[in-house]
């Protein structure tokens, strides 16, 4: 059987659109209207034995932010190397809840109801280690998580 | 101690926010256990586990 040619007249609201947009939608959030995505990078060279502490969010007020998951990576191929994580709730505690230990990349995830949750004004923070003693090296951190207001 | 540039980019929602601070460095005091490879650890299991029941089979005299 032939497959018949056939032709789509796509409007001006269409322009840019896959042809089947008005039936389809590609991609649908699933979060609510006061949450948000939220992600954040960071980038620094950190100098050889050396360790730099970096005040990764301050939750806002009337926030709360969950992480899912965190990603490290740096440009030394040989050595393994080392980053930890801490949240402080400011008058309370500051407790490490992460070390890991990585050659070149590492992806540390929290899924499902394992998820952090950090309430307004706690502070999370991240140790990222340098163990090569000779050289020093470019460093790159990653969370990603949700934002919602409270 | 120093202080190290950090580049950071905050994605929150449709809003973008890029900023540069910087962090405390510091020297590491005391550096961590080196880590061995996971092969080498159960290589290591292993051994001992191997070590182990020839202890036993002496003992029990096989």
């Amino acid at each position: 059987m032939a497959i018949e040619e056939q032709t789509f007249t796509v409007d001006a609201k269409g322009v840019g659109n896959p042809d089947f947009y008005r039936s389809q939608i590609p991609a649908r959030t699933i979060l609510a209207p006061n949450q948000k995505n939220w992600y954040a990078m960071y980038s620094m060279t950190i100098a050889a034995g050396s360790v730099v502490t970096v005040p990764c969010v301050t939750v806002p007020q009337h926030s709360r932010l969950y992480i899912g998951s965190g990603i490290i990576c740096c440009d030394d191929l040989l050595n393994w190397q080392r980053v930890t994580w801490s949240i402080e709730i400011p008058g309370v505690v500051e407790l490490e809840i992460g070390d890991v230990r990585y050659k070149v990349f590492e992806n540390v995830i929290y899924p499902g109801a394992g998820v952090i949750v950090l309430e307004s004004g706690y502070i999370l923070s991240l140790d990222g280690y340098n163990l090569d003693p000779a050289n020093s090296h470019g460093f790159s951190g990653q969370i990603l998580g949700m934002m919602e207001e409270v | 101690m120093s202080k190290q540039e950090v580049f950071i980019t905050i994605v929150e929602g449709k809003k973008i926010t890029k900023k540069t601070i910087k962090a405390e460095q510091k020297p590491i005091e005391k550096l961590p256990p080196k880590v061995k490879d996971k092969l080498d650890l159960v290589l290591e299991g292993i051994q001992d586990l191997s070590k182990k029941i020839d202890k036993l089979k002496k003992e029990k005299g096989g």
